[in-house]
């Protein structure tokens, strides 16, 4: 019989970051990433902090949010500028937002190319345009019910996105962004190549020749919305365009 | 290959590989099955396998549990090549997912090992180059602490905490979430 002891502190690296790139950001933060000298080093590697789920692990609606931005940070600076995809929700704050790009600049080894951000919230447009101007892919969830009620505080925000001068995508979900709004966005953003706007009630593609005029050179328009035009209000008509050329 | 190869029994005969733990079993295994190790098929191209291969960090008991995985996968890839000529689409989607349900349930019920078996599956994979075992025995692992405090884990796994003062003065500092 050979030895039954086995160091699962002394497991190779590479096979920590197996295990470990098994895991929520969370979790590595929290449990694993705590457990021993080795597991710590391991869990300091960048290459584990490329992409940061901070939206799907169960421990985020339980925890407070100022110790969901910490964790944030933490699993920022160990990427040291590696960062790729960062999933938030409602904690993200313009702040973190500003720490994200001012530390992905800082040590300027790469710029995100996708930021997914699930938060609804008053000024995010514009402090991740300003934060990541090279940003190359926007996605942003809004809560429906939210922009309903709260609506005055929202008032312009897309404009922000303006400043996302390299955008290649942009993905817009329960946004109040108006055609207004979105026909600057296109102006600003020559490279702009999909867009995808989804329950966005405030866009009128119908009625303004001039917006789907600035479409027309967008590879991929996809539209899915609840139309409120007067004629169709309440009734709930869907309608759907889909590769609008 | 042997350059008297005469019909198919040669041909397979010169397919089969012998794989010698660290304590000097044999085993005979088709080049099929060997590959899916890349150590393995790297020996095979440079032509060093003559006598069988030697694995010295295996174990007999490990190497089987090994090759019974490399064994299934290897089938389970042959199939999907093979079958793919013999059926109309939806016979052979209906084929593909049964095979990989079947696949699925083989590699659960060959992970229910001990932690020990576990760890040395674990280590033979990586030297073996084995990804398909290796990320499936990673995924264990990973599963087992997933929502786990660090003391938790250190029991779980018997793991001693040498994390140094400075170390611990870190964490704290990072991890106020947790300690306030």
């Amino acid at each position: 019989m050979i030895s039954a002891i086995r160091d699962w502190s002394a497991l190779p690296l590479d096979i920590l970051l197996s295990v470990f790139a098994n895991l929520d950001a969370i979790d590595v933060l929290m449990g694993s990433g705590l457990v021993c000298h080795s597991w710590l080093e391991a869990a300091k590697v960048p290459d584990l902090w490329r992409s940061v789920d901070m939206a799907n692990h169960k421990a985020v609606e339980k925890m407070e949010e100022h110790g969901l931005r910490t964790m944030v940070k933490v699993a920022v600076d160990r990427s040291k500028g590696q960062l790729e995809v960062f999933l938030g929700k409602r904690f993200v704050t313009d702040e973190l937002l500003k720490y994200i790009g001012d530390r992905i600049h800082l040590f300027d080894c790469q710029v995100p190319s996708e930021l997914c951000i699930g938060v609804g919230g008053h000024g995010v447009y514009e402090a991740t345009g300003k934060a990541c101007p090279q940003l190359k892919h926007f996605s942003l969830e809004g809560d429906l019910f939210w922009y309903a009620y709260d609506y005055q505080m929202h008032h312009a925000e897309a404009y922000g996105i303006k400043a996302m001068r390299e955008l290649r995508s942009l993905s817009l979900i329960g946004s109040n962004i108006k055609n207004r709004e979105l026909k600057a966005i296109l102006d600003c953003c020559p490279h702009l190549e999909s867009l995808f706007l989804h329950d966005c009630d405030n866009i009128d593609v119908v009625c303004d020749r001039d917006l789907r005029l600035k479409c027309a050179r967008i590879k991929t328009v996809t539209l899915l919305q609840y139309k409120l035009d007067s004629d169709y209000k309440g009734t709930g008509t869907r309608w759907i365009v889909q590769q609008y050329e | 290959m042997a350059s008297a190869g005469s019909g198919d029994e040669k041909a397979a005969a010169a397919a089969m590989i012998t794989l010698i733990s660290s304590d000097n079993e044999k085993f005979e295994v088709t080049e099929a099955t060997a590959t899916l190790s890349q150590t393995i098929r790297h020996m095979i191209e440079d032509g060093c396998t003559d006598g069988g291969v030697p694995l010295p960090n295996v174990t007999s008991k490990i190497l089987a549990r090994v090759i019974e995985y490399c064994k299934k996968h290897a089938t389970a890839a042959a199939g999907e090549e093979g079958s793919s000529s013999s059926f109309s689409d939806a016979a052979f989607l209906e084929v593909d997912r049964a095979f990989l349900e079947e696949l699925e349930e083989f590699d659960d019920a060959f992970l229910e090992v001990d932690r020990a078996t576990l760890f040395d599956l674990i280590l033979a994979a990586n030297y073996l180059d084995i990804k398909g075992l290796l990320n499936l025995t990673c995924q264990k692992v990973a599963d087992s602490v997933k929502g786990k405090t660090p003391e938790q884990i250190r029991e779980m796994y018997n793991i001693v905490n040498d994390l140094t003062p400075e170390e611990e003065a870190e964490i704290r500092r990072e991890t106020q979430w947790a300690f306030e």
